[in-house]
């Protein structure tokens, strides 16, 4: 009898429990609900639908899957995305982790203003920051052409088929390379010193305690960044839709896939397919994502 | 498991009606037409109504200096009044169009619409633009030039989808600085504009023959129908057949000949919206410009701080041979929507915004627009015209006759994918030295397969 009165006791309370549970966690259910899971919902929806000039909207179920796969035009955009993401994700997280450990360590001369300082690109809007190379890289109004001719050397075609790779890199580097920076040096700056001093009574120089003592212990951090990283790069769209109006005939409107999707949508009035191309992208990046969260489990925090 | 059923067998049963009602037609369907006189009864407009009590008919435009044609309309009708709103220029007006055609609502009654925009939306099962000719205007005929008028009727017997406004007609621009500084004589034919360019570069000459525009759309289709060579066909009669052919002696011919004088330095091969072209054009890196009328407007005003500064003027673009017709590079006229609230209002609207001398004036000398309209173009007024930009050249002495001449171009109801594909293509053959055979081939087959996969047949283009 007081087994059952005890028992249901604790049911109650659980039920309680899980009463606030939802309390806590509705709104962002609701919000996670309504911009997240329906629109995906919705795009899945639209993408088995075909339109044509001709016969309008039809439900054409996974038509649109097979035509991707032989889309020439996502393939070389997606290639291109991946070449983006192999050149720019070590250097701007290589870079972001050489300035977080010189900061790190000359903690007094000028550690501030340069934290502002390589900070700053990213608090400029990537769309002003876009246009503002756009206009360095023009041969006649940009700084280029004058400094290269201090030296008597004519100034790179930056918006060239040959320079627009590195052009992009450039700017996404010069804009992102600042935040990480930042993550990573807050990071370091959670490493107990008694760790530092303990390795110092052992011998170790300054670079052998960047080399063993820091870098693993940020490599959280550095793993979580390279992961903002790669879903930024396959996601590529600003930047190139910027400079694309300085010069169309180097960045095609196809130039990556999410610009595939929007003149698929808003140029070529195809939504369907421009619906299946984000869905494709999406579902490309999530497993990129997951590969590389599976491959770096068990330093990266963010797995279990 | 029962739920996915439940799930599928819905979406199925979705699917079949949207099936169904997309068979109602077999393409062809004109657009039907309307008498609510009080729909537009709360529209809100840019411009400021004259007579806010009388019935109003929604107009979108971007044509410069607009609302002085809005204005002068509304202060002289007490029955009708624009209505009128930006809905945004080219492109992005086109993409919002075609959203109110989605969303069933939001369309205006009359819009503005480049001649090569056009077809998109009368291709298919339904036409989206209402058939003028319902509303008398094949009386109007002998009102337009003739390529104009032919842009506007597609081919079609009867119908009229657009009341005309301006042309783009071909012309080239000469900076006579340059011209008397080399002692040379302004060419004639394409011939000698090569050999312009070989002596300007022998001569010492910084700049460059001219650019061929690598971003450029309508310009090629231009110099291509300068070889008679006719690359796109399509007819408001037979809406879901198009012709797109490339693959054509004169199209290789024209491609070779640029590609020709880009591998010899002769010309530059820049995008003509990069600022860059703009600058060299104003610093005098260019010595020609081969364009349409409208250039004057956009480019030379904006490349030179005061007219006197402007080294340019208009010349007669370079033929082949004698044969070579005057062709047109852009224009747009108004065309009355499937959703217009009054039909016949709004067809009346669409004939009269530019319809008096004050409109047609107003949109010659405020708007700079290059007019479709025959008595404009006859007047000694619009003749005489001197600009300032042009060194006071009386320009339309040269331009006025190209504009006649024109008869008229094709376009597809995909212009925007062609040109995009098209721009690629030509850009491999002029910039980057492909041969333009396996080049026009490729770009034909490419845009006969896009025609197909959007549902349409192809057919011959001549």
């Amino acid at each position: 009898m007081t087994q059952m009165k005890q028992q249901r006791a604790r049911r109650a309370t659980i039920g309680r429990e899980h009463l606030w549970g939802w309390v806590f966690t509705g709104p962002f259910a609701v919000v996670f609900v309504v911009f997240l899971v329906v629109p995906l919902g919705y795009a899945f929806y639209m993408s088995l639908f075909s339109y044509t000039q001709v016969f309008g909207e039809r439900f054409t179920g996974l038509a649109n899957y097979v035509r991707i796969l032989g889309d020439a035009a996502f393939r070389d955009g997606m290639l291109l995305v991946v070449m983006y993401t192999v050149v720019m994700v070590p250097l701007q997280l290589g870079l972001a982790l050489a300035l977080a450990l010189m900061l790190d360590s000359f903690k007094k001369r000028f550690a501030a203003i340069s934290r502002i300082v390589i900070f700053l690109p990213y608090a400029i809007p990537a769309v002003i920051g876009a246009l503002m190379w756009g206009f360095m890289y023009s041969k006649m109004m940009g700084p280029f052409t004058s400094v290269f001719q201090l030296f008597g050397l004519s100034a790179p075609e930056f918006l060239s088929s040959n320079g627009i790779f590195g052009a992009l890199v450039n700017v996404v580097t010069w804009q992102w390379t600042g935040y990480y920076m930042v993550i990573l040096y807050s990071a370091l700056q959670s490493i107990p010193s008694e760790l530092y001093e303990s390795a110092r009574i052992d011998g170790a120089n300054e670079f052998r305690i960047a080399r063993s003592i820091k870098v693993p212990m940020v490599s959280g951090s550095l793993i979580m960044c390279t992961i903002f990283s790669l879903i930024g790069t396959l996601q590529f769209f600003t930047e190139p839709t910027i400079l694309r109006n300085q010069a169309p005939s180097v960045i095609p409107s196809e130039y990556t896939p999410n610009m595939y999707a929007q003149a698929l949508a808003f140029g070529y009035n195809q939504t369907n397919y421009s619906a299946t191309v984000s869905f494709s992208l999406g579902l490309i990046v999530v497993l990129f994502s997951v590969a590389f969260m599976r491959l770096t489990h068990r330093s990266s925090g963010l797995g279990d | 498991m029962l739920k996915t059923t439940k799930f599928l067998a819905a979406l199925s049963a979705a699917a079949l009606s949207l099936t169904l009602a997309a068979c109602g037609g077999s393409g062809a369907q004109e657009a039907g037409t309307n008498t609510d006189k009080h729909a537009n009864d709360n529209a809100s407009c840019t411009n400021k109504l004259v007579h806010p009590k009388a019935q109003k008919v929604t107009v979108w435009a971007w044509y410069p200096a607009f609302e002085k044609i809005a204005d002068h309309y509304n202060e002289n009708h007490t029955d009708l009044q624009v209505c009128w709103n930006n809905g945004g220029q080219g492109g992005a007006e086109y993409t919002h169009f075609q959203n109110t055609i989605k969303a069933g609502k939001g369309a205006p009654d009359v819009i503005q619409l480049e001649y090569e925009a056009m077809p998109q939306f009368l291709a298919g099962q339904k036409k989206y633009l209402v058939d003028l000719g319902k509303f008398g205007m094949n009386k109007h005929k002998a009102d337009y030039t003739s390529g104009a008028w032919n842009s506007v009727t597609f081919g079609g017997s009867d119908s009229v989808y657009a009341v005309p406004v301006d042309t783009g007609p071909f012309v080239m621009y000469v900076n006579e600085d340059v011209f008397e500084k080399y002692g040379l004589k302004v060419p004639t034919t394409w011939d000698e504009f090569e050999q312009t360019g070989r002596q300007l570069k022998e001569k010492g000459y910084d700049g460059k023959l001219t650019n061929w525009q690598s971003d450029g759309t309508a310009v090629n289709i231009a110099l291509f129908s300068q070889k008679n060579a006719k690359v796109y066909k399509y007819s408001a009669n037979d809406p879901t057949k198009v012709g797109v052919d490339f693959d054509q002696k004169g199209v290789k011919e024209v491609l070779s000949y640029w590609q020709r004088l880009a591998k010899d330095g002769l010309i530059d091969t820049a995008d003509q919206s990069s600022t860059d072209t703009m600058k060299k054009f104003g610093a005098g890196q260019y010595a020609t410009y081969v364009q349409a009328s409208w250039f004057m407007g956009y480019y030379v005003k904006g490349a030179f701080k005061t007219p006197e500064s402007s080294p340019f003027k208009i010349y007669a673009a370079p033929k082949w041979d004698d044969a070579t017709p005057d062709v047109n590079q852009g224009g747009s006229a108004f065309a009355v929507t499937y959703q217009a609230k009054d039909t016949e209002a709004s067809a009346k609207v669409a004939r009269e915004l530019y319809g008096d001398d004050f409109s047609r004036n107003s949109g010659v000398t405020d708007g700079g627009l290059f007019p479709s309209w025959t008595q404009t173009l006859a007047s000694s007024e619009f003749i005489g015209q001197t600009y300032p930009y042009l060194r006071n050249q009386k320009a339309n002495e040269v331009i006025a006759p190209v504009a006649k001449g024109w008869e008229g171009d094709q376009f597809l109801p995909f212009q925007t994918y062609a040109y995009d594909a098209q721009q690629k293509a030509f850009t491999s053959v002029v910039k980057s030295g492909k041969s333009a055979d396996s080049v026009v081939a490729d770009l034909t087959s490419s845009l006969q397969n896009y025609a197909k996969q959007q549902g349409f047949s192809t057919i011959a283009v001549e």
